[in-house]
């Protein structure tokens, strides 16, 4: 018996270490602070905001909002207002692949023709930055028509 | 000890990744029908296209870049100015034909849509701009299938064809991503025509004559409409003693051979069925409306 909670008490004092040292403060999720800095016909240049324990980690996660926005949102006030992927459950369920390497595997990287700070305010737990980045839209939607994510133009 | 237990499993659901994709199937893609695309110029009723377009250098700028829009996603244009040349050698247009000259350049070109092109300066004393008003239809019903108003910023300058060109370049994006949009709604719920069923002024009979299974003409036609539109999609605008009118009645892209299916084919199914009934009808078609006259077999 007294193995038993000797066993036990060992188990829970393993989960309180591991919950005390596990950063899990930021864990990224998609969010619409992206807005349409400005655009030209092939290449839109939005600005994101995120937040993480470091500058990188912010940096990253404000790069894969925007490239989720754009694909699966659309942008207001942009050339892109409609998202690139019409139905996202439906593309994400047909292209489990694709979309593992485009976005966990940071595949977006490129489509990113500039990736630059524009604000960043670092604090003792966590970095906040607004981050400016340039897309390649028509090289964006050729890969996903040559990928058969999304249709050609046409019927 | 259950709270042990529990903060175990929780411990475990934490550590699981937050992106999780596990369903696999391959994408099946069917072949894409690429239309061609015309841009014209706008023109108001009675005026003459070539004038709008010869005249009209902002108009002949924005043509030019949607056009130039619309080769960037790969998409085949036809090049409006070659076919309004091909008319004027045809030289069988007089100036009396002024008003049909578009219809003519649109049925020569063989385009599947045409976009108007319409273009406008606005001078303030903040600064000049331009607006382009983009509308794409279905040259063959006439149906619209987007619209987009397009302006510029505004600047302290002359130059309205590089402020055109920002105008254009601002919108065009949307106007295709609309105009796929539509196409994607058509190949899910099929194209829409319209059709109306009239009885001839001299027949001895209307769409309240009983048939032999005891349904009146106008619910019997209604039935058949209901099973034959696709996915079954239709709406009666109206009914009457002498016509029933069908504004919408969904029809397939494809044949079950992959086919196009033409509005021409539920057309002539509609006439067997008719005949089969043991009533004569002719029909006339012109784009995507089909108006269906029945009429006494002996007359």
């Amino acid at each position: 018996m007294k193995s038993i909670s000797k066993f036990y008490s060992s188990l829970l004092m393993l989960c309180f270490m591991l919950a005390c040292s596990a950063p899990s403060a930021f864990v990224y999720q998609r969010s619409g602070k992206v807005v349409c800095q400005k655009y030209e016909q092939d290449v839109i240049h939005l600005r994101a905001e995120a937040s993480a324990e470091t500058t990188a980690k912010a940096i990253s996660f404000a790069e894969r909002n925007a490239i989720e926005n754009l694909l699966f949102k659309g942008i207001p006030a942009s050339n892109q207002e409609k998202p690139l992927v019409a139905n996202e459950t439906e593309a994400m369920r047909q292209n489990p692949e694709y979309f593992n390497n485009l976005i966990n595997k940071e595949d977006y990287q490129r489509f990113v023709m500039k990736s630059e700070i524009i604000e960043n305010v670092a604090e003792q737990k966590a970095h906040f930055v607004k981050q400016l980045i340039s897309i390649d839209l028509n090289a964006f939607r050729t890969d996903l028509e040559q990928n058969k994510i999304v249709r050609k133009f046409g019927l | 000890m259950k709270n042990i237990f529990f903060l175990f499993f929780l411990s475990a659901f934490c550590a699981a990744p937050a992106f999780s994709q596990s369903e696999t199937s391959p994408a099946g893609a069917a072949a894409t029908i690429q239309p061609t695309i015309m841009a014209i110029p706008f023109v108001a009723q009675g005026q003459s296209i070539r004038a709008g377009f010869e005249k009209n250098e902002l108009v002949r700028i924005a043509i030019t870049k949607v056009k130039e829009g619309f080769d960037n996603r790969g998409v085949n244009t036809i090049d409006f100015r070659a076919k309004l040349k091909q008319v004027n050698n045809n030289e069988v247009l007089t100036d009396e034909q002024k008003s049909s000259l578009k219809d003519e350049v649109i049925n020569l070109s063989g385009a599947d849509i045409y976009v108007e092109v319409e273009a406008n300066k606005k001078t303030s004393k903040t600064g000049n701009s331009v607006s382009v008003i983009m509308s794409a239809f279905d040259a063959v019903s006439g149906e619209s299938l987007a619209n987009k108003v397009a302006t510029s910023p505004k600047f302290h300058t002359d130059n309205f064809e590089k402020l055109v060109e920002k105008a254009v370049e601002s919108e065009i994006e949307n106007l295709l991503n609309t105009i796929q949009a539509k196409f994607d709604d058509i190949r899910k719920n099929g194209r829409t025509m319209t059709l109306q069923v009239g009885v001839s002024a001299d027949a001895d009979f209307d769409m309240d004559m009983e048939t032999p299974d005891g349904n009146l003409l106008a619910d019997a036609v209604e039935n058949w409409v209901a099973d034959h539109a696709y996915k079954g999609y239709y709406h009666v605008q109206g009914s009457t003693e002498n016509k029933i009118v069908f504004d919408i009645v969904k029809i397939p892209l494809k044949d079950d051979r992959g086919r196009n299916f033409r509005v021409s084919k539920f057309a002539a199914l509609f006439r067997n069925y008719i005949k089969d009934s043991g009533l004569q009808a002719s029909r006339t078609i012109q784009g995507n409306n089909v108006v269906i006259t029945l009429i006494e077999p002996n007359k």
